[in-house]
Parts: structure tokens; C-alpha cells; sequence
């Protein structure tokens, strides 16, 4: 039996084989892991390295070799060094294990009471679970993981067939996608609930809710995404920039997933990698939870820093010892923060998301092995294509911001004080109101060639007395551009504004003279109304050609006009009466229609009296100084983003307080030269 | 987005990019492994393994292939360097394990190092797989 076993050693590593001795041999009991057999050991010394010993160790059971393997045997001082540096990490992976439990609790402890106040938007929630379940399985598969998994068992099957075993190796990977897809969707269902709660912040979801809407083609998303993917790059440098500056013996970045260099599909798992966990329970969950207590960004800053940190360095330092199974995060929190509040959570998800497929993609370039360094190129190209993509939608696709902006904001609290049953009932159909009024809002704002525009209405309450509306006119290429305040809210307001906008429709079919237009709809609007409610309204007709506005104001707030060139603002403030305060002839006298010429940079702001009239806790307005001050900080933004600051600046200013009138904004920027 | 916005944000693109390009063949942890063989590869030597060292002809046997990352013996080959006496080890061992579905039921495993070399064997059947099996003669 010697002979078969220094017979198999030499043909597994040929004339070396001489080199080692043989040092034990015992007839062996079958334990749990190992044959019943006898074992050879033959080990070899090192030359200069005492402490160290290369040994191969075989079971021979009869003349077959039941198992043989190789292996470096290491003195206690060797082993001293490596586990105290592994102790080191373990500690604060153990910290971060902890504090990951905690929001872990916590999320499961706010989604079951959003839940029972039925603030949870399943179906966003569950759109989120069905994607990251989906990505995480193919992943999983692609990775080789399940593969990995199976392994062991087919090689010591206790029980089963290999079909069955087959079908519980699925199951598990299964079960892991689910949980891992379950807490994912559970953290964004909870955090969501608390932005739309607090009502402060939304932007900053309403990329991601648009994406969960399927609306992947709208200008508004494919911009964030392409905004992270290339700032992607930042994230994926930073853990490389920290461990080049030298100040960190024991730290290295993250290093690939062994298993990735014998996968069925590298590419793939690279570009299917799921979403940082840490970085979501952060800016999904975590901010939008101190958000809802506190308003002042610097101390949520200040709030997330030590957990971003604590996920950092863990992440960072645990890879020097890592086994390669698990994946860490790395980047530094400070871009992390800097992106999202710059610009948004689809942003930063995005940037994530590329900074893993470079980072995963970088390692398999590093490989000798051509089939490895052709999947990393893949990767790299995926993840380009897409880049690409997002880049050519966001500049020609639809912009569905206005939309999604009513979505995210808060919903009001309805019929409280009445029983369970007919709040139900009343908030059903409240929802369907709220629906088709908004419905009744253009979906999208048209796309003129060297104009941007941009707009959003938000109703006070379930609907509405506010409207906005682009009209086609007669005239080639004019656009009719409206901006309308009902007087009164809620539902006797959304009925007459219902009015109003069926009656510009009407009118504007054979008119463009925006005095013209109000004068026939105040017509109408006298004799339906009976001077008991009036709408302002403010019509502006956009010669593209020509860049001219026409604008006719019946009582509405003046737009402001910002000059963006000479770093000034004007209103446009012709006179006018409100419609159906008056009848025909004395409207007809009031109204004084004026034109004037934009210039390439300028921006029109046309909103309600929502704006300047918004309150504070404290009763203050926020008025006419702020709005323009804000106005000012837009100069070089595009209309979208313009209208996220004059939103935000609104939002913060009145924090909690809920609003008492319904705001609408119309962005118009004349595209630069 | 303005001209001034959407320049700096490709400026902080082409630069992350950059450095991060610049500094990953020098600090990426994987970049040692210097693995050389594909899926294809790692299975194509590892069934001729089985067929130099046990005579089995795994053609047609379903495969599993595993890698793993050995901390201990990459912190040890950084720290001592390459030498001749542990050319066969290196910080990633891939398995192939060739599963008969058929017949006896035979498993035959072969661990490999980076650059496909086999360090490691293991063969089970049915007979020695099955619970209670007493040491052989």
C-alpha cells in the first residue's frame, strides 16, 4: 500500500516527489469528514523557513487513493501574527454586525407600524423585491454560487438523490434571494414612508420612485443614472487613494469573489452585483428616519457620518483576511453623502452600482486567464453601454418629473374623526379624486428644441384647486403655457378647476391670442360661477422662433422673469382681473396683454400663490424675497433641477408645518447658445 | 444641467476613472492571483487529472467547480515571496469535482493551484459514500 501511495504522489507532482520524506503512517477510523483508510504524511522543509513546513497528506483505502492534498504546515508564532490581525478585524465586523442587526429591528419595528397605518407603498415595495429577488438569484447562479453549494454535497451525498439535492441547493439560493430581496424592500418601503411622511426631502426619492414606476426612458432618470454611473468612478478610486497614502498598514480594498474565476458567467455577476446593503440601509433608511425628527442637514450629515465610517473601514479592513464568500463595501462616505445630497439616492444607488462592476471587472482584467480578462472587458463595456444609454435618454427622452413629483409628496391625512369603515371608503375615493385630477395634468412637458421646461403641482389637500396646462395652439409651433389658481380647496375648487381646463381646451382649439382665450373663458366662468368663486390665471403664448412670450395675466401672481446674463430678475406683472369676478365688458377693459423677448439662459417661473403665501410653524410667509433669492441660486441649473431648488427651499422653510394652499410651478429655461 | 455642472461632473468622472485605473494593477488584492486558467480549462485538466491518476474516463459526468481563497497561505506567499519548494501552492485552489450520475455512483475531486497544477485528490463511489461503512482491510 506504501507503494500505491508513493506511486500516486509521484505521479501527482512528479520528480518532486523525492524531495519529501515520509513521516507517518496509520491506519485510520472513519470520522464525520475523512475515509476509514491508512494515512501517509510526508512532509519537506523549507529552505531559511523554520517555521514553516510544506506537507502532503494522503488516505489510501486498498490501493485507491480515497484523498490526498497539499498543504503548508505553520509553527505557532506564524499563525500568532496572522490571527492577531484577524482578531482586529473581527472586532469591528463584529461592531458592524451589531449595528447592522440593530436597523435590521428597527426597520422591521417601523414597517409593521407603517404598515398598520397603511403608509407602506406595497406596490413599490414589491416592484423593489421583485427586481433585487431576480437580480440576486441570476447572480447567484452566474456567480458559480450554487454551484459552490452543491459541491460538497455531491461529494459526500449523506441522503437523497442528486436530483433532489439539486432542487434544495436552488431552494436555499432561492430563500437567500428572498431574504436578502425582503430586507432590501422592507428598508425602501419604511424609509420611503418616512420621507413622504415628514414631506421634506422628496427629490431626493422621486428618481427612485420613477425607476420603480418602470419609467426608465423619462429624461429624469436616465439623468441620475447616468450622473452615477460616471461619478461611479470617484467611489470606486477612493478605497485605492486611502490604501496609496500609506497611513494604513493593515488595510486593502476589496478583493474579488474567488469563486467569480471558475463561474458559468463572470460578466454577468459583475454586472448583476447587488446593492450595497450599506449604503442603501444609510441613505434608504437611515437619513430619511433622522430626517423625520430633524431638519437641519448638517446634523444629519453629522447623524450618518459614524455609521458610513463604521461600514467603511470595516469593509475596507476585513478584506486583507477575508475568505473571498463575502463582499464588502467600500468607499468613503464623504462622496457617498456629497453625491446624495448633491443630486439623489437613484444617484448614489447608481454610482454604487459602478463602482462594483469596475471594481469586480478590474479584478478579472487582472487575471492571466484570457476568458477572465474577456468577461471583465464585458463588464466594463455592459456597464458603458448603459452609461451611454442613460446619457442619450436624458437628452432626448421624456421628462415625467411632474408626475412622479405627486407621487412622492406627502399624503394628507383624510377623514379623521370618522368610523374605520367610511374613513376607508372616503380615503378610497379621495385616492381615486386625487388620481384623476392629476391625470388631468399633462404627463409630461412638450419638448421644444432650445427650450427646457419643467413643472409640478402639488394639492394642499386630496385635490386640488391648482392647474397647470400646455396648450397646442392654432398657431404653428406657439405653445400656450398656463398657470391657474382656483379660489377657494379641495373638492369645490377641483371642480371648477376641472371647469377651467376644459374650457381653455375648448377656446384654444381656434384661438391663439392669449387675451382672446381668458376673455371667452371668463365669459363662461361669470355665468356658471355667479361671482361666487374666481380663478387667476396667468396665459403665456411661446413663439419658439421668435423666443417672444405673449402672456396675459387675469390677477394671477406675476411671473418672474429671471435675465439670466445681467444676473437679474422682473415681473411680468400686465394687469388683469381675475376670471369670473366680473362680467365680459369690464374684464375685457382690464386686461392689457404685453409681449416681451427672451434671451438664450433666461428662465420663466410661472407658479400659484402657494409659494410666496407658504407658512412656517411660526406663521411666517415665505414670500416674494425668498422666492427670488432662491430664483437666483437656480442660474445655471437645468429647469428640473431649478424646480428641485425652489421646491426644497420652500419645503425647508416651512418644515413640518403642513401646507395650506396647493403649490404649482412651471419651469421655462431658453436654452444656452 | 448647466454647461459649468455637466463639465465638472465629467471631470470628477474622467479623473475617478483615472486614478482608480491607475492604482488597481498596484493595490487590488486580486491582482497577485495571476489566475491562469478559464472554466474550460480548469475542467479540461482536471479530467485529464482523473484519467492520469485514477484511470477513470470522466466524459459525460456532470462537473462542479469551486475556487477558494486560502488567507493563510497568500499571507505567507506575500511575505516569503516565490520560491521553488511551494511553486504548486498559490492563494486560490480550484476544485473540479466530476459527479457519475450513473452506475457506482463514483465522484472523482482534483484541487488545482493558480496555474493548474494538481495538489489534491480525492475519489469517493457509492460503496464508500454509503453510512456505516467499516474500514477496509
Amino acid at each position: 500500500m506504501r507503494k500505491a501511495a508513493a506511486a500516486a504522489l509521484n505521479q501527482l507532482i512528479g520528480s518532486d516527489a523525492n524531495q519529501f520524506a515520509l513521516v507517518s503512517e496509520a491506519q485510520q477510523e472513519r470520522r464525520r469528514e475523512q475515509q476509514a483508510g491508512t494515512r501517509f504524511i510526508w512532509e519537506r522543509a523549507i529552505a531559511g523557513e523554520p517555521d514553516v513546513k510544506l506537507q502532503i497528506e494522503a488516505t489510501m483505502r486498498g490501493r485507491i487513493i480515497s484523498e490526498l492534498r497539499m498543504r503548508l504546515v505553520f509553527a505557532a508564532n506564524f499563525q500568532k501574527d496572522f490571527d492577531a490581525q484577524h482578531d482586529s478585524v473581527g472586532l469591528l465586523a463584529t461592531l458592524n454586525a451589531f449595528v447592522i442587526l440593530v436597523v435590521v429591528l428597527v426597520v422591521i419595528g417601523l414597517f409593521f407600524v407603517f404598515a398598520m397605518r397603511r403608509e407602506i407603498n406595497y406596490t413599490l415595495a414589491l416592484v423593489l423585491f421583485g427586481a433585487a429577488f431576480l437580480a440576486m438569484t441570476v447572480l447567484q447562479i452566474s456567480a458559480g454560487e450554487l454551484e459552490a453549494g452543491l459541491s460538497d454535497q455531491d461529494f459526500r451525498p449523506q441522503r437523497g438523490t442528486d436530483s433532489l439535492r439539486y432542487l434544495l441547493a436552488l431552494l436555499e439560493t432561492l430563500l437567500l434571494s428572498f431574504f436578502y430581496a425582503l430586507c432590501l424592500a422592507a428598508m425602501w418601503g419604511t424609509g420611503f414612508a418616512l420621507v413622504r411622511r415628514a414631506g421634506v426631502e422628496t427629490k431626493r426619492a422621486a428618481s427612485f420612485v420613477a425607476l420603480l414606476r418602470g419609467k426608465f426612458l423619462s429624461r429624469f432618470v436616465s439623468g441620475r443614472v447616468a450622473i452615477g454611473i460616471m461619478l461611479g468612478g470617484l467611489l470606486a478610486a477612493i478605497p485605492y487613494l486611502v490604501v496609496a497614502s500609506g497611513l494604513f498598514d493593515n488595510l486593502r480594498p476589496e478583493q474579488l469573489n474567488a469563486q467569480w474565476l471558475v463561474a458559468p458567467a463572470p460578466a454577468l455577476a459583475a454586472l448583476l452585483r447587488p446593492l450595497s446593503y450599506g449604503l442603501f440601509a444609510i441613505y434608504g433608511f437611515l437619513v430619511p428616519l433622522f430626517q423625520s425628527r430633524i431638519r437641519e442637514r448638517w446634523v444629519l450629515r453629522a447623524l450618518a457620518l459614524p455609521f458610513g465610517c463604521l461600514w467603511l473601514w470595516e469593509g475596507v479592513l476585513d478584506e486583507l483576511f477575508d475568505g473571498g464568500g463575502r463582499r464588502r463595501r467600500r468607499t468613503l462616505i464623504g462622496v457617498a453623502d456629497q453625491i446624495y445630497w448633491r443630486f439623489d439616492f437613484l444617484t448614489l444607488m447608481a454610482a454604487a452600482f459602478a463602482a462594483d462592476v469596475v471594481t469586480s471587472a478590474a479584478g478579472l482584467l487582472l487575471q492571466s486567464a484570457p476568458g477572465l480578462v474577456a468577461s471583465g472587458w464585458m463588464a466594463v463595456g455592459g456597464l458603458g453601454a448603459l452609461c451611454a444609454a442613460a446619457l442619450v435618454v436624458s437628452r432626448r427622452g421624456r421628462d415625467t418629473q411632474t408626475e412622479d413629483e405627486a407621487q412622492v409628496a406627502p399624503a394628507p391625512a383624510i377623514g379623521q374623526g370618522l368610523q374605520p369603515i367610511e374613513r376607508d371608503r372616503l380615503m378610497a375615493e379621495f385616492g381615486v379624486a386625487r388620481l384623476a385630477q392629476q391625470q388631468m395634468l399633462p404627463a409630461a412637458p412638450p419638448a421644444i428644441h432650445g427650450y427646457h421646461i419643467t413643472a409640478t403641482c402639488r394639492p394642499a389637500r386630496e385635490v386640488g384647486g391648482d392647474l397647470f396646462d400646455f396648450l397646442k395652439l392654432p398657431d404653428d409651433d406657439h405653445l400656450g403655457i398656463v398657470v391657474a389658481d382656483v379660489s377657494g380647496k379641495g373638492v369645490p375648487a377641483s371642480l371648477y378647476m376641472t371647469l377651467t381646463k376644459g374650457l381653455l381646451a375648448s377656446v384654444s382649439e381656434n384661438e391663439s391670442d392669449p387675451s382672446v382665450i381668458l376673455r371667452e373663458v371668463n365669459r363662461h366662468l361669470y355665468q356658471v360661477c355667479r361671482r361666487k368663486i374666481f380663478v387667476t390665471m396667468l396665459l403665456g403664448v411661446l413663439d419658439p422662433a421668435t423666443r417672444t412670450l405673449t402672456y396675459a395675466r387675469a390677477g394671477h401672481n406675476p411671473t418672474v422673469w429671471r435675465h439670466t446674463a445681467r444676473g437679474a430678475s422682473s415681473l411680468l406683472g400686465a394687469p388683469g382681473l381675475g376670471l369670473g369676478m366680473v362680467s365680459g365688458q369690464m374684464f375685457d377693459k382690464s386686461l392689457r396683454p404685453e409681449t416681451i423677448r427672451l434671451e438664450p439662459g433666461d428662465v420663466l417661473f410661472f407658479y400659484s400663490d402657494g409659494i410666496p403665501e407658504a407658512m412656517n410653524a411660526r406663521g411666517e410667509e415665505y414670500g416674494m424675497e425668498r422666492m427670488l433669492a432662491a430664483i437666483e441660486r437656480c442660474d445655471e441649473l437645468h429647469a428640473a433641477e431649478a424646480l428641485d431648488v425652489m421646491l426644497d427651499d420652500v419645503a425647508e422653510f416651512v418644515g413640518e408645518t403642513p401646507p395650506h394652499d396647493d403649490i404649482t410651478l412651471v419651469v421655462l429655461r431658453v436654452a444656452e447658445r | 444641467m448647466s454647461r459649468r455642472r455637466l463639465a465638472l461632473i465629467l471631470l470628477l468622472a474622467a479623473s475617478g476613472y483615472f486614478v482608480f485605473a491607475l492604482l488597481v494593477p498596484r493595490f487590488h488584492p486580486s491582482a497577485a492571483w495571476r489566475y491562469q486558467m478559464g472554466r474550460r480549462e480548469a475542467v479540461a485538466r482536471g479530467r485529464e487529472a482523473a484519467q492520469r491518476l485514477y484511470g477513470i474516463d470522466v466524459s459525460g459526468w456532470a462537473t462542479r467547480l469551486t475556487a477558494e481563497h486560502q488567507a493563510e497561505i497568500e499571507y505567507y506567499l506575500a511575505r516569503s515571496g516565490a520560491r521553488a519548494e511551494t511553486s504548486r501552492l498559490s492563494p486560490i485552489t480550484t476544485s473540479v469535482l466530476f459527479v457519475e450520475n450513473v452506475g457506482q455512483g463514483r465522484r472523482v475531486r482534483v484541487e488545482m493551484s493558480s496555474s493548474g497544477q494538481p495538489n489534491g485528490l480525492a475519489y469517493r463511489d457509492r460503496v464508500m459514500n454509503a453510512p456505516g461503512q467499516p474500514a477496509p482491510e
